[in-house]
């Protein structure tokens, strides 16, 4: 599913993996409309997220908190985070700890290692 | 360093100085330096959110310091275990006239008076147990006299009593005035149905003493009998008419009247009541002093206030009588229960004799009430001055001490052309930035003197009798400008205290203020000629101009 700036799929493990467009903008609007679609697509399960944040070039702090609070908890049992590169999972890792997010979150920036421990943490 | 690393280091440099706003486009194409961009993008808007929250956060500790101490009730905290003050709103501050590093850290105990001492010091040991939160109605002292009712409330961490008073003080005076009322009132009423009663009883004796004189043989022993009842009758009938006036059920022709003019015309008759020996002088200003009201009855009322007056001077003294006009402001009508704001034209006895007792001046105006020996009057003088007066819309008051006389002020409400003529002066109430020292024991008068004072730009400190203004103004390094000091005082009066204070070369100026009127006080030999005076009561325009004129070198 298309938003404008970032795909969503519920992919066939159960993983609603989100994938940011190059050079996307990450604003508030955006992350109303993935959230949506995560509930639509979910249908009332809790399940893992993939984030592909790597195309991200700037995310809004409104959008962050948006992500990080207990909308999001409703249908996301976990979260990975998927980044670019080594400077980016500790950027992504300082604003994880900034934001506390109301669910379990990690950064990666191996794809593999990041939906095995979503799928670990869903058996 | 590559041009890249220089802009992220340059974004770094705006963050680090606080810059509002500071951002970068991660334009490289280098992933770790885009990715540092973003990071430092991302946390400079961080520390925009922190800062804003930190300014609204200030706003609102600023509010709420403002609103803690502006607000009209006196807030305090104390240590939960010593008992002693850490910390007090401005209100509480001006209320007690008390400077704010003089109460930190004293015993909030001590600040009761005597008698509530003991009540308080339990009632906050028990909220520092945990046992109540709330306290008796207690008095602060000191500079107080204070009357508040008071909620006590220990702390989350157990270590402070938050303390709210609310100053009752008026509200008290109002009660006791409305008390006082109702209690004459219940009285007026109960003598008004018997004065009624006794009336008809009398009109039968009256005439069937008549008929029985007509009958009776001309000459014989019966009719001076009759006639012995018939003029006990009459004086029976004068008392009833008497008691008809005090409750205000006497058929009276009010027209209006110009009390200057009644005062002079009365003034031979009254001069013939009293003593060559004693002193009467009468003063009229401000006229024409036109009122409503039947001419007999004040002229009733003036006879009655002299002859206490003749009385009270016991053979040898001074009287005196003024009519004057005086303007009710808003914030003075508040403090009297009779009283509405507008010109009232007072007329005032004053005498220099033995003075009334608090209990005696409570009881004055109650029908039957004296103090004199049996045959000097039956008590009803000052209940008809009452009753007349409350007849006419106005209200007396009584202003006396033990051995310091007494004047008897009666207010009746100003009526015709020169009603019109409300203020003294024109133009804006004047203020100044000069030091003013207030002593004053009357405690709502005090705290509204010093408000009005301060809010046009003087420096005051209030006391609440002589020993502690003496003791505060000489310990100062500087004079102060000006001493506005009540007269009459228990310990020390004004006089002495600003002689004291001239004498140490402490003061520039006076002021006195009395319930007295200042003929009649500078009469009496209690201050001397020319000197500043304001009389109580007082417009707060009347108190401004008093004060800069007694400023003036």
């Amino acid at each position: 599913m298309e938003l404008g700036g970032a795909r969503v799929t519920l992919d066939a493990k159960g993983i609603f993996v989100v994938t940011h467009a190059p050079q996307s903008v990450l604003d508030v609007e955006l992350a109303r409309k993935i959230l949506d679609a995560h509930a639509r697509l979910a249908a009332g399960r809790r399940t893992p997220v993939l984030v592909d944040a790597r195309g991200v070039r700037r995310a809004d702090r409104e959008a962050r908190v948006l992500v990080a609070g207990q909308e999001v908890a409703v249908n996301a049992s976990r979260l990975a985070l998927l980044v670019g590169g080594s400077v980016s999972a500790v950027i992504g890792n300082f604003f994880l700890r900034v934001s506390r997010p109301a669910y379990p979150t990690r950064v990666f920036s191996d794809l593999d290692e990041a939906r095995a421990w979503l799928l670990a943490g869903a058996s | 360093m590559s041009i890249e690393l220089g802009e992220v280091l340059d974004l770094l440099m705006r963050i680090g100085s606080g810059e509002e706003g500071a951002r970068a486009e991660p334009r490289s194409q280098d992933e770790d330096v885009a990715a540092l961009v973003v990071g430092l993008n991302m946390l400079s808007e961080e520390l925009d959110h922190a800062r804003g929250m930190r300014a609204e956060a200030e706003r609102s500790l600023t509010d709420a310091r403002e609103a803690y101490d502006l607000t009209p009730a006196l807030l305090c905290s104390v240590d939960a275990r010593t008992l002693r003050i850490v910390r007090v709103n401005d209100t509480f501050v001006r209320a007690v006239g008390v400077e704010r590093d003089a109460l930190l850290g004293r015993d909030i105990v001590s600040m009761f008076v005597e008698r509530d001492r003991a009540v308080a010091e339990r009632a906050l040991r028990d909220v520092a147990a945990g046992a109540r939160d709330t306290i008796p109605e207690l008095t602060l002292d000191r500079r107080g006299g204070i009357q508040v009712t008071t909620t006590a409330s220990l702390s989350d961490d157990q270590t402070r009593i938050r303390i709210v008073c609310s100053d009752v003080t008026r509200e008290r005076q109002l009660e006791s005035q409305l008390l006082q009322a109702q209690k004459m009132q219940a009285v007026g009423r109960l003598a008004g149905g018997i004065a009624h009663d006794f009336n008809n009883l009398l009109a039968v004796i009256l005439t069937s003493t008549s008929f029985a004189r007509t009958a009776a043989p001309h000459g014989s022993r019966v009719v001076e009998d009759l006639a012995t009842i018939e003029q006990a009758a009459q004086r029976a009938a004068a008392l009833t008419s008497q008691l008809l006036a005090f409750s205000r059920q006497q058929v009276i022709r009010p027209q209006q009247v110009e009390v200057g003019l009644l005062v002079r015309d009365t003034e031979r008759m009254l001069r013939r009541l009293i003593d060559e020996s004693i002193e009467l002088t009468v003063v009229v200003r401000d006229g024409p002093l036109s009122v409503v009201i039947d001419p007999s009855q004040l002229t009733q009322v003036l006879i009655n206030l002299v002859v206490n007056a003749r009385d009270a001077v016991d053979g040898r003294g001074r009287i005196l009588i003024e009519a004057s006009r005086v303007v009710h402001d808003e914030t003075y009508a508040a403090t009297q229960l009779h009283a509405t704001p507008g010109p009232y034209v007072l007329l005032a006895v004053s005498d220099d004799g033995v003075g009334m007792s608090p209990d005696v001046l409570g009881q004055i105006f109650e029908p039957f009430f004296t103090t004199k020996d049996a045959g000097h009057g039956v008590g009803l003088g000052l209940s008809v001055c009452y009753g007349v007066v409350q007849q006419a819309s106005g209200y007396i008051v009584a202003c006396s001490e033990p051995g310091e006389g007494t004047t008897m002020k009666v207010y009746l409400p100003q009526v015709g052309e020169a009603a019109a003529i409300v203020a003294d002066e024109a133009g804006p109430s004047p203020g100044g930035h000069e030091s003013l020292v207030l002593v004053e024991d009357e405690p709502s008068l005090r705290r509204l003197m010093t408000r009005v004072l301060e809010d046009t730009g003087y420096h005051v400190v209030a006391f609440a009798n002589g020993a502690e203004a003496l003791e505060h103004v000489t310990a100062q390094d500087a004079p102060v400008d000006l001493l506005i000091t009540d007269v009459v005082m228990p310990q020390m009066d004004g006089h002495e205290l600003a002689t004291q204070l001239r004498e140490r070369e402490r003061i520039r100026a006076v002021l006195y203020v009395s319930g007295y009127t200042s003929t009649g006080i500078v009469r009496h030999g209690v201050l001397p000629e020319d000197t500043a005076f304001l009389s109580k009561p007082f417009t707060l325009d009347q108190l401004l101009r008093a004060v800069r004129e007694a400023l003036r070198p």
